[in-house]
């Protein structure tokens, strides 16, 4: 590093970059797929929704011809979606474990974020999905999801080993370590008051769970803290239920 | 609009290296700064039809990133890694123990503070188009400037200083 300038901040920042070049494979084409990939799930977008949207006045026309009062829908759905309106034996359960957090719907975000964060995987555990939580007119939300390992190429595998204690090399807020028979624990805060559980199993995978104050966007007033407190997100990481098949 | 098209390849392929490394800086982790640069410039390709100059796209593509970045963290888990990974994974030609020390140190500053040091001190911008990119007044870019550069200074071991010296 002979290229050092009168500027000390640049240099350190210099250093912390290097000479780190892009390690995404393809090429400007492969940008412009994905992009046209996007306007056309907008476009269809658009019509499922204008689709879901008729659909709707079909089925409420009937009862408010009839003056029977339809009962009030709060569930927070996206209609075009794909998701079946069954009974929800996820939703019903979290419920039950979760008395008094607010109201749990199951809820879909869209990050809009296309790429790998995208790769749309089959649910594996039977809690899997991301669950909005309403309370006093704000809303939060908690995701769970099941990841088994050697989805990330690459990694060091010591990552992924129990014994890996992430709390030890500072920096994550909060953060308590556990070990337990069959893998540990480990739940941090990040910057903005996030929860994050991690619940690693011995050599298969982990569960994931974050308990955010909301996502202001999608789904309206977040809440001043998340919706879990660190008990109940424990509680939740470690339900056997986690681990059932859906 | 073939020309067009055509300046549009030029500037995605031209920049993409160079807003991978500042996405880098932000997140320090290179999947992560790999899907960043991945979704801002989709997100230029959608969008480029409303701006009508390649300097406005070059603000565009900038202010995309910055946003995409701080909304990410605010959003889902996906976009968190825990902060013990980071450091570690090395990569051939990346990681001196200096820019470990320092990509450990960012981490640790609030998303805000860090997009304001890439803009301020590695892309070189002035305090006032810091400050239209990222929607802040001019004296909160100055504030989050000097903080931040403090921090980073703070934050780092004794030992990454005295190497940063050995290596002026």
């Amino acid at each position: 590093m002979n290229d050092m300038t009168d500027n000390p901040v640049r240099d350190l920042l210099g250093a912390a970059v290097g000479t780190a070049e892009s390690g995404a494979h393809g090429g400007t084409e492969e940008l412009f797929a994905a992009a046209s990939r996007v306007r056309r799930r907008r476009r269809a977008g658009v019509i499922g929704g204008a689709a879901a949207l008729a659909a709707g006045a079909t089925l409420l026309a009937p009862q408010l011809s009839g003056g029977a009062a339809a009962p009030r829908q709060t569930t927070t759905t996206v209609a075009s979606s794909g998701r079946q309106a069954a009974p929800d034996r996820a939703v019903a359960h979290l419920r039950k474990q979760l008395p008094g957090v607010g109201r749990i719907e199951r809820t879909l975000l869209d990050f809009g974020a296309p790429g790998k964060n995208e790769i749309i995987k089959p649910e594996q555990g039977a809690l899997e999905g991301i669950f909005s939580v309403s309370k006093g007119g704000r809303t939060g939300y908690f995701s769970i999801d099941l990841r088994e390992y050697g989805v990330e190429p690459g990694k060091d595998p010591k990552f992924n080993s129990p014994d890996y204690n992430a709390c030890e090399t500072g920096g994550t807020a909060d953060c308590s370590y556990e070990r337990l028979s069959d893998g540990s624990l480990t739940i941090y805060r990040l910057d903005d008051g996030t929860l994050v559980a991690q619940r690693r199993l011995s050599g298969r995978g982990d569960v994931l769970i974050n308990d955010s104050r909301g996502n202001r966007a999608a789904l309206g007033p977040e809440m001043a803290a998340p919706p879990l407190s660190r008990d109940q997100l424990r509680k939740i990481a470690l339900d056997p239920e986690e681990l059932a098949k859906p | 609009m073939a020309q067009d098209e055509g300046a549009l390849h030029d500037f995605v392929a031209g920049r993409r290296t160079a807003l991978f490394r500042s996405a880098f800086l932000l997140c320090g982790d290179r999947d992560e700064a790999d899907d960043l640069v991945q979704t801002t410039l989709v997100k230029v390709i959608l969008g480029w039809r409303r701006l009508e100059r390649l300097d406005n796209i070059e603000a565009y593509a900038r202010r995309t990133l910055m946003n995409t970045f701080i909304s990410s963290r605010r959003r889902f888990w996906r976009r968190e890694r825990p902060f013990g990974e980071l450091p570690e994974q090395a990569h051939p030609g990346v990681d001196s123990d200096l820019g470990l020390s320092v990509r450990a140190a960012l981490s640790r500053l609030p998303a805000k503070q860090r997009a304001v040091l890439v803009l301020r001190y590695w892309e070189d911008l002035s305090v006032e188009t810091t400050a239209e990119l990222l929607g802040m007044r001019q004296n909160t870019v100055k504030s989050h400037a000097a903080r931040g550069a403090a921090a980073l200074r703070a934050l780092l071991p004794t030992e990454a200083l005295v190497l940063q010296k050995e290596a002026a």
